[in-house]
């Protein structure tokens, strides 16, 4: 049975290693949304974000489609920027950009994201990217940020109503993630130690075996050897 | 202590009783013939005999063990070629005596043996589904004989066989019997294989024992012919001193010994007569196994 | 006894070798396929930044891969065990039976050979794939997954053995393990959910206590389907694990007793 069970492990872990080594990404696996602000200005906005952890702490590799729609509200959006942060950075600099004017906010974003691009318009209320290989070793914060005419609704919102405005406004900011499993080098010297494990397992049960196939083959070999002997 | 008892040994599948109050036993280094014809009971007690059937009541010894409750032991002494026997087609032959040494706890050396004791040796290395049947029964014969069996059973050794096959495996089954010490039991419907090698015979029918013993000792009973063999170093001289005498049916002349063929009954008298004529040793060969065979079912029924 | 179990055990793996290797591979293949495409969903998490929620791995981290992939595990295990009906009804039973090695370690040796080597493949197929994406998966993941889907398949598959060793038909033994393992789980479901609108009709509530009967036979689908009832894996092997001994315990006095192979 020792024979069976290492061959066995060397099945397993070609199958493993084809599997992960060819599988492509391919679905959508998660997606999360994001309806609140951090900053809300009369020509911009920069929205809170989702943030993505690798909890399990494997090596991941994520691919990222993002996207923003705008529901009712008189307002009017030019462009929209995506950064993707470390979580650590932002963290730090998180209330620093309540304070900070439009500018600064945007060179702050730009010195700590690992990743920013402007979104591409879509349809008239809707705008998407996608980005893609992003290695995910620590927490990262998907934030946007918004430029545009939101003066009406600024206006609204600061009144002091027990009433909700009028005017009903949400950006609705949405990260997807697709993910996969890296292949580094920690994992290929884990397959060689499963192979040589496997290896081992079989050479052993193979030799305690009766019908050892070494022995088969070391048998057929010497024939074959002595047959080109004779032939010599 | 005998090789084999039964004692009022019933067998019940559902409500039909296939044996039914059998009591039997065969001594130890007889090669006796288990007769019967087909239905009779005999696959049943071999099964019984080896413990892979459980008998519904009585008593059961195989060299003194119970072979239901002593199973390990018992089969560690024993030998069996079953019926029609199945063996993993797409196996070795070498590999399945291997692995059938290791159940009785014997080495390969065993295996070697028993391989050239049954002719198999070129066969060693070739899968069961490539033997004939005659090579498959062969092998039946020589996992049978694997870790020095005290006992031999064997349920029709030569079914399903060509004539010619038939006739290797008896020969080799009396070799065996003359080569090794052993206590042989063979089960059979075939009257004339029987005869050629066994010297105590078991009749079976409809699950009841008929009758059982020496083939000397039937002859007797049911007065039936029987043929010695006398040992001479003058044969002719010995022939001439019989032939005379009216019991005396025929004698065969060899080198070193005859065949004498007598009526019933009269053992005694050629035994003394060829002891005065100088003959060194007589035996019993056999006896007509079909007429005592028939005269114990008449006298049955 | 131990020792000729374990040889004759050997020497079945080798006659059923081909379907083992084939069974497995596509199983091992299945597996990693599945733990690639999942493992990488159940390892992130997404959420709007404000929400703080602290990450604890979840128990049921390999329900996904094993709800799949224990189908196959089980057809083999109830298939191989099904396997000695097959032996017994052409006669190789009574060629090893002449042998001394007792009827209890024949059949024990069946058991090593259909059952428990099936579960060591299903544990490799499953360990060796996580140990090189991440061996802190498999340590992490305290192995009650495993350790339930194990005795439910052998629960099965025991069940399908017994009733080839009695009946000696191994068309009929498959029958019975297939029926137990496959269909049998749709009609207690069924039962459940009739249950469930009873309760609920009447005025009472429906709680774990209404159902642990489901896992005498089926401890982890009991733990899968019933978490929102509370149910903790150890309740679900604790009610599974005695009827397994008393199965067993059935096995060895019907073998000792009346086990016939010829």
């Amino acid at each position: 049975m020792l024979r069976e069970i290492g061959l066995f492990i060397m099945i397993a872990l070609f199958s493993t290693s084809a599997v992960l080594l060819y599988l492509p990404k391919i679905n959508p696996f998660s997606t999360s949304c994001s309806m609140d602000w951090i900053r809300l200005e009369e020509s911009w906005i920069l929205v809170e974000g989702v943030i993505v952890t690798n909890d399990l702490k494997l090596d991941i590799t994520i691919d990222a489609k993002m996207w923003f729609n705008i529901h009712g509200g008189n307002v009017s959006v030019e462009k929209v920027y995506i950064y993707i942060i470390p979580e650590e950075a932002y963290k730090k600099k998180y209330k620093l950009l309540k304070t900070l004017d439009k500018n600064e906010v945007k060179r702050t974003l730009e010195s700590i994201a690992i990743k920013y691009a402007e979104m591409e318009r879509e349809y008239l209320s809707s705008w998407q990217t996608e980005v893609s290989d992003i290695r995910l070793e620590a927490p990262l914060v998907f934030t946007a940020f918004i430029e545009g005419d939101f003066k009406n609704y600024l206006n609204q919102s600061r009144t002091s109503s027990p009433v909700p405005p009028a005017i009903f406004f949400t950006p609705d900011f949405c990260v997807s993630v697709k993910a996969k499993a890296n292949i580094g080098l920690a994992q290929l010297s884990r397959m060689l130690d499963i192979a040589v494990i496997g290896t081992i397992a079989f050479i052993i049960g193979d030799l305690k075996s009766e019908n050892s196939w070494f022995r088969k083959l070391f048998s057929k070999l010497r024939i074959l050897k002595s047959k080109q002997a004779q032939a010599e | 202590m005998d090789a084999l008892s039964f004692v009022d040994v019933s067998k019940k599948f559902g409500n039909k009783y296939a044996l039914k109050n059998v009591t039997f036993s065969i001594p130890r280094g007889a090669t006796a013939g288990l007769l019967g014809p087909n239905g009779a009971g005999k696959t049943t007690s071999i099964k019984i005999a080896v413990g892979i059937l459980k008998r519904t009541s009585g008593e059961v010894k195989i060299l003194n063990l119970d072979p239901w409750a002593n199973e390990e032991e018992a089969r560690q002494k024993i030998g069996v070629l079953h019926e029609k026997p199945i063996y993993p087609l797409g196996v070795r032959v070498i590999d399945l005596l291997n692995h059938l040494a290791r159940l009785k706890g014997v080495n390969r050396r065993d295996v070697k043996m028993v391989l050239d004791l049954t002719g198999l040796k070129e066969y060693a290395n070739a899968r069961i589904r490539m033997l004939s049947r005659g090579f498959v029964q062969r092998l039946g014969l020589a996992q049978a004989l694997l870790g020095d069996p005290e006992i031999l059973l064997l349920d029709e050794p030569t079914a399903n066989l060509d004539p010619i096959a038939r006739i290797e495996i008896l020969n080799l089954i009396n070799n065996l019997r003359k080569e090794l010490s052993l206590t042989i039991i063979i089960s059979s419907h075939i009257i004339p294989e029987l005869q050629k090698v066994c010297n105590y015979a078991v009749f079976i029918g409809n699950g009841k024992i008929l009758d059982y013993g020496p083939m000397g000792e039937l002859a007797s009973r049911y007065q039936v012919g029987t043929i010695f063999k006398v040992y001479a170093l003058q044969p002719r001289r010995v022939a001439a001193s019989i032939i005379e005498e009216e019991y005396v049916e025929s004698i065969e002349i060899h080198e070193s010994f005859l065949k004498v063929r007598i009526k019933a009954g009269y053992s005694k008298n050629l035994e003394n007569k060829v002891i005065e004529s100088g003959a060194e040793k007589i035996e019993l060969l056999t006896a007509n196994l079909e007429e005592i065979y028939k005269k114990a079912v008449a006298y049955a029924s | 006894m131990q020792v000729k179990s374990l040889i004759h055990a050997n020497f079945i793996t080798r006659i059923l070798f081909k379907e083992f290797i084939i069974s497995m591979t596509v199983l091992s293949i299945i597996q990693a396929f599945f733990l690639s495409l999942m493992l990488p969903s159940i390892a992130i998490s997404l959420r709007p930044y404000s929400y703080h929620i602290h990450f604890s791995p979840s128990p049921k981290l390999l329900a996904p891969v094993i709800s799949i992939t224990s189908y196959i595990y089980g057809i083999i295990a109830v298939i191989a065990a099904a396997q000695i009906a097959s032996e017994i009804e052409r006669g190789d039973a009574a060629l090893y039976l002449s042998f001394p090695i007792s009827r209890l370690s024949y059949i024990f040796s069946w058991i090593i050979a259909a059952i428990v080597f099936p579960s060591v493949m299903y544990f490799l197929s499953l360990s060796i794939p996580l140990l090189i994406i991440e061996p802190k998966l498999l340590f992490g993941i305290g192995g009650e997954e495993l350790l339930l889907i194990v005795l439910q398949v052998s629960t099965s598959a025991i069940i399908s053995f017994l009733a080839a060793i009695i009946l000696k038909r191994r068309a009929f033994a498959l029958a019975v393990g297939m029926f137990e393992y496959i269909i049998l789980p749709f009609i207690f479901t069924f039962i459940i959910a009739l249950l469930s609108s009873y309760l609920s009709y009447t005025g009472q509530s429906f709680t774990s206590s209404n159902i642990w009967w489901f896992a005498i036979l089926y401890p982890y689908n009991y733990y899968l389907f019933f978490d929102y009832l509370g149910v903790k894996w150890f309740e679900a092997a604790c009610v599974n694990i005695p009827f397994l001994l008393f199965i067993l315990a059935f096995l060895i006095i019907y073998t000792k007793r009346y086990f016939e192979a010829g």
